[in-house]
């Protein structure tokens, strides 16, 4: 591609929306999962766990009974699944949530490490 | 062959995500968005937590019908071999613009980008070797946020609506 | 502080504050506005980091920047139980960049 070397030329606006490309609306549909239980990763390690009640666009999330599991204080990607905390109706910011699933329907497989 | 054209192209098939913290995500693409947020289904997730540090350690593995992910937090993603070969097939054969592609003609590029498979084009002009060169971080308030943004900015080229569709959302963060 | 005392808050919360549960049965309900419904009462923020503030909320914008009044800030130690950083006095702005989760009322009963 040669042209990127020389000086660039602005585009005609009219071409700019004739892109194609990925989506840029959301491309989960969370009213499924609405009054459902889902895990939810954030960012800093955090796991939570709860009834999804609410969303908006940006994926900020509403969840209650939420349960916390807690992570070990000495290495904080080592989470600690029999430490929990109650945090009831909470409030997840959209900015901050890395992955979301439900667990209806899932399955957890367990591999207990040779000790 | 840009990244995220591959992904779009590439729904249906089995992949493997990796993390940014290192847990891996398998399963089967379901949709992707300009950010490569990602939602996979009947995926199994390898969780990291409990590797080698504790005594009572143990690895487990979520299999959830769906996941969602967050692009920014997508450290790699490894697709099947064929993918690429099935995508460039893909694209051949809806594309009737080929033969504009890299002919170096901007006038040519044009064309080839308002045809309906002209993505490749397109795309592939962001894979230039100058553009590591032109990438601008300081320039891009939204460079922090959305490191996608630095990488469609440099090159104004038809990217343009697409770039402010970013900034458009990060106002309303 | 043990996670049987956590729960006992939060539900506690709820039986003070019934416009929560009703709330919920509502057809859409919005995060942001679950959160305006907190202000002026108790509030606690949960960090992405491993910090939590307690505190009234005064208020908060788009980017959920929050201003809460006499904040205890405090962290999580091994055993679930709150270690104090420091009391805040008066009213802080929390940027809204490090923050996880909101929880309305309060941490401790």
């Amino acid at each position: 591609m040669s042209e990127t070397a020389e000086p660039r030329q602005d585009p005609p606006p009219q071409q700019r929306k004739k892109f194609e490309g990925p989506k840029r609306e959301a491309i989960l549909d969370l009213a499924k999962y609405k009054d459902t239980r889902v895990r939810v990763k954030l960012m800093g390690g955090r796991l939570v766990a709860g009834v999804l009640k609410g969303y908006d666009q940006l994926m900020n999330l509403v969840l209650d009974e939420t349960v916390e599991y807690m992570r070990d204080p000495e290495d904080n990607s080592f989470i600690l699944k029999d430490k929990t905390r109650e945090l009831g109706l909470i409030v997840i910011r959209g900015t901050v949530l890395l992955s979301l699933s439900p667990l209806e329907g899932s399955e957890t497989i367990s591999i207990q490490d040779t000790d | 062959m840009l990244p995220l054209y591959l992904l779009t192209n590439a729904k249906g098939q089995q992949m493997s995500i990796e993390l940014k913290n290192g847990e891996v995500v398998e399963g089967e693409l379901t949709n992707v968005d300009n950010w490569m947020n990602v939602t996979l289904s009947n995926a199994s997730q390898f969780d990291n937590i409990g590797s080698t540090v504790s005594s009572n350690a143990c690895k487990e593995i979520v299999k959830a019908k769906e996941v969602y992910i967050r692009g920014t937090y997508v450290k790699y993603i490894r697709l099947q071999d064929e993918i690429i070969d099935q995508v460039k097939q893909q694209i051949n054969s809806n594309s009737s613009s080929n033969a504009n592609y890299g002919s170096g003609s901007y006038r040519g590029r044009r064309s080839g980008f308002n045809s309906p498979g002209s993505g490749s084009g397109n795309y592939n002009r962001r894979n230039n070797p100058n553009f590591g060169g032109k990438r601008n971080f300081n320039n891009n308030p939204n460079g922090q946020r959305r490191p996608f943004n630095n990488q469609s900015r440099p090159n104004t080229n038809g990217m343009g609506g697409y770039v402010q569709q970013h900034q458009q959302r990060d106002v309303e963060f | 502080m043990d996670s049987h005392r956590l729960f006992s808050v939060s539900r506690e919360y709820r039986k003070t504050c019934p416009t929560f549960v009703h709330l919920m049965s509502a057809l859409e309900i919005l995060p942001l506005e679950i959160i305006d419904k907190t202000i002026g009462q108790p509030v606690w923020i949960v960090l992405q980091s491993n910090r939590e503030f307690t505190g009234t909320l005064i208020g908060f914008d788009d980017f959920v920047n929050v201003i809460v009044e006499d904040a205890k800030e405090i962290t999580v130690g091994t055993d679930l139980q709150d270690v104090p950083i420091m009391q805040h006095k008066g009213r802080m702005l929390l940027s809204g960049n490090s923050i996880a989760m909101l929880v309305p009322g309060s941490k401790k009963a």
